[in-house]
């Protein structure tokens, strides 16, 4: 006595959107290849690390598993309803292949022995900007992996249950998607360049024009001084840490203690 | 809420600073950035969404395999919910633009224009954060669903949409449900889940808004079935109760006495004998008649759809159609955690009534039959017949119970569902399933048959032990159809009232 649909052979909205997620997964592997110029340029320019080979690795796992996520928490209500075999991704889905080439690639570049960067000391503002550039395309690539994946199992829930137009329309909601994804990530985009480059912003704040400078330079102890002298990777650590803190506190500020309440309606509201 | 999504990412995140940290990579700290960042940021798209539904169902009672039409209209109404997004957005716009107004500020070269900038800076953030809560407020991805219980089936349309909703906007959602089961049931809350954009951060609200459909269990047609009070009710009806009265049947001929019409007196009688001799009919009357269904905890053995409590509703159902047909006044007790007493009565009122009793009886408690025996049957009027409708299972009393019914002079009738054969139709099937959804191949039950086989003999000799009360004692497997059911009830009933 489940909540079963029959299927009777009516027009299917939801399919007709097929070609936003087709464009979607399109748009993610543009991005994703774009990151891999970009990881290129970084590769050429940078010191050794024989950290790449690993990192290869790494990338390749949580993006095979971030465009899983897609689809693993896209619809809360229904998705129990699909079986295990609807829920992974088909072969021809041009993310995951994408991905796999991708990652497969980087690898294989770290086999040979290609050098990066550790001392953020040494690079120069196109080298940071590359970086933050690679990080992302990897960021947009996983969001938009995730969300075609979403989208094609709101597809596939639609087509299941035979949802007309009025019911689930995939054109307008992929529609919205698109512009707040094209608002949003602008503003990522200009906020973690803020946050990466953070780290000069403390070492100007310890320059000769800037207020606090005496007290910085003076109450800052050897060591931790040091390793902001030396612009070395704990630099971004610490922007991170100036950044992140507050916020997660002023999140936990807004969001915390908040109790989940029922709406109730009396049937004069109703009529 | 975080979604499986969200909290991924802030692990990932997380982890990768601490892998750059180890390897002294920047790229890994790169990449947590801007996840962080963009966790950062869509945490503050408004999420809160009021949509006002109103619910109509093309019918709230139904008999068992009815369908009925629903339509839930969800309206977005126009409301304050702007100015809390657009307030929020921009606190946090400025809360996030803090550092770079500091940083700005901080430059003593600058001079006056430090400030200037600094100040901006915190504008910008603000009206940019602003902007975004404003624009979040606007429309809103939400997935709607109408909460059915799970006893029904969605037949068509869907319960269930994911849409974009604007302020003033509003939707419809259409469906038809089938309920194969009796029961009262409840269509909604109505679930509201909305989410941002990238589907990181959701809110759900249940919004308590039910509506009552009631099942009524299903009637069947039945021809006659001969139950009758042995002690006639001074109101005119359709059984005829054998003693003289009035009726159409003819039943003897007496001798005139005054005062008898003389439209009674039989001429033909009179010419041939010479004594005025009068015909007089079968009485014909109304009984009473009491159905006590039990709706105990065991009654629920078997499967959703094949039961006992399910069966014996039917049964009940079906009966209390038809004597209340003939004009009879049907009385019903039902026993569960509760008991619960209809009044005996006729008429539609009647029927709706006993039918919306019977479609709530569900299975539960454990209420012995002598104590029904004892509150509510002295007050029914004796040598009336009495319909049990009960699995007889786990009830010790039942002894007493009957040998009391039997002292008050009652004509017992039991319609008892065997929950044996419930149970093992319930194994069958469950069996069934099981195997072709495995390999598409029937599993072979795995049961000790032994087990059932003592069960049954200990049934049979209850039943037989009912039977030496003078009690009419109907088996009712589960293969058998109610109609069969009731003219062996008939028919026995037939060799004992004629």
């Amino acid at each position: 006595m489940a909540n079963e649909v029959a299927r009777p052979q009516m027009s299917i909205d939801a399919t007709k959107s097929a070609y936003l997620i087709i464009l979607l997964q399109i748009f993610g592997t543009i991005v994703l290849f774009t990151g891999g110029f970009f990881l290129y340029q970084i590769i050429n320019a940078g010191e050794t690390s024989q950290t790449l080979q690993l990192m290869g690795f790494i990338f390749l796992g949580i993006a095979v598993i971030l465009g899983l996520v897609g689809l693993w928490g896209s619809l809360p209500f229904e998705i129990i309803e699909l079986s295990d075999l609807e829920i992974v991704p088909s072969l021809n889905n041009l993310m995951v292949m994408s991905t796999a080439l991708f990652f497969i690639l980087a690898s294989i570049v770290g086999i040979w022995g290609s050098r990066m960067y550790t001392d953020v000391g040494k690079l120069g503002s196109w080298d940071l900007f590359a970086v933050l550039l690679f990080s992302f395309c990897v960021v947009t690539y996983v969001e938009l992996a995730s969300t075609s994946n979403h989208f094609y199992s709101v597809k596939k829930f639609a087509k299941k249950h035979n949802l007309k137009k009025e019911n689930l329309n995939l054109n307008v909601l992929s529609g919205k998607y698109l512009v707040w994804f094209f608002v949003l990530f602008t503003i990522i985009f200009i906020y973690s360049w803020f946050v990466l480059d953070l780290q000069n912003v403390i070492i100007a704040m310890m320059g000769d024009g800037y207020v606090i400078s005496p007290i910085t330079i003076e109450g800052l102890s050897h060591q931790f001084a040091n390793s902001l002298i030396l612009n070395s990777i704990y630099g971004v650590a610490l922007s991170m840490a100036i950044v992140f803190i507050p916020f997660t506190i002023f999140i936990l500020l807004i969001f915390g203690g908040k109790e989940k309440e029922d709406e109730g309606f009396e049937s004069d509201d109703m009529m | 809420m975080w979604t499986k999504k969200a909290v991924l990412l802030l692990c990932t995140g997380i982890g990768l600073v601490l892998l750059g940290l180890i390897f002294r990579n920047l790229l890994l700290l790169g990449i947590s950035i801007v996840l962080l960042v963009y966790l950062g940021i869509s945490i503050f798209i408004n999420l809160n969404m009021m949509v006002r539904p109103n619910r109509q169902m093309s019918n709230e009672r139904i008999f068992e395999d009815g369908m009925i039409k629903t339509e839930l209209q969800l309206v977005r109404p126009k409301s304050l919910q702007i100015i809390a997004p657009v307030v929020g957005g921009g606190v946090v716009g400025l809360v996030l633009s803090l550092p770079l107004g500091f940083w700005l500020w901080g430059f003593e070269s600058l001079g006056n224009g430090a400030g200037f900038l600094a100040l901006s800076t915190l504008l910008i953030g603000a009206v940019t954060g602003a902007l975004i809560g404003y624009f979040s407020s606007k429309g809103g991805i939400v997935e709607v669903r109408d909460t059915l219980p799970k006893q029904v089936e969605l037949r068509r349309g869907s319960n269930y949409t994911y849409l974009d909703l604007k302020p003033k906007g509003k939707t419809r959602l259409r469906y038809a449900i089938r309920c194969p089961l009796k029961g009262v049931y409840k269509l909604g809350p109505v679930s509201i889940r909305s989410h941002d954009p990238f589907y990181l951060f959701y809110s759900e609200v249940n919004i308590n808004y039910t509506s009552r459909l009631t099942v009524f269990p299903q009637t069947r047609e039945i021809k006659e079935l001969r139950l009758k009070s042995r002690q006639p009710k001074m109101y005119p009806g359709e059984m005829r109760v054998k003693m003289p009265g009035p009726g159409y049947e003819f039943w003897g001929i007496r001798d005139y006495v005054p005062g008898d019409s003389f439209k009674m007196i039989n001429w033909k009688a009179f010419a041939s004998t010479g004594r005025l001799l009068v015909n007089e009919k079968e009485r014909e009357s109304v009984s009473d008649i009491t159905i006590v269904y039990d709706a105990r905890e065991v009654s629920g053995i078997g499967m959703e759809s094949d039961n006992a409590n399910i069966y014996g509703a039917r049964a009940a159902a079906t009966l209390t159609q038809y004597f209340l047909g003939r004009r009879d006044s049907v009385c019903l007790v039902v026993y569960s955690d509760k008991v619960m007493t209809i009044k005996k009565g006729g008429g539609q009122k009647q029927l709706y009534e006993i039918l919306t009793a019977l479609a709530g009886a569900s299975p539960k408690g454990d209420i012995p039959l002598q104590g029904i025996v004892e509150v509510a049957l002295p007050y029914l009027p004796r040598m009336s017949p009495v319909i049990v409708i009960s699995s007889l299972d786990d009830d010790d009393s039942l002894r007493k119970a009957v040998s009391m019914m039997r002292v008050l002079e009652f004509d017992v009738t039991i319609l008892s569902p065997s929950t044996i054969d419930f149970e093992l139709l319930a194994k069958e099937k469950g069996a069934v399933q099981e195997g072709s959804s495995i390999l598409g191949t029937k599993k072979i039950l795995q049961f000790d048959p032994l087990a059932y086989d003592v069960l049954r003999l200990e049934r049979d000799i209850l039943l037989k032990e009912m039977r030496g009360y003078g009690i009419n004692v109907v088996d009712w497997k589960p293969q058998t159809p109610l109609q069969q059911v009731l003219l062996r009830a008939r028919s026995i009933s037939g060799i004992r009232g004629d």
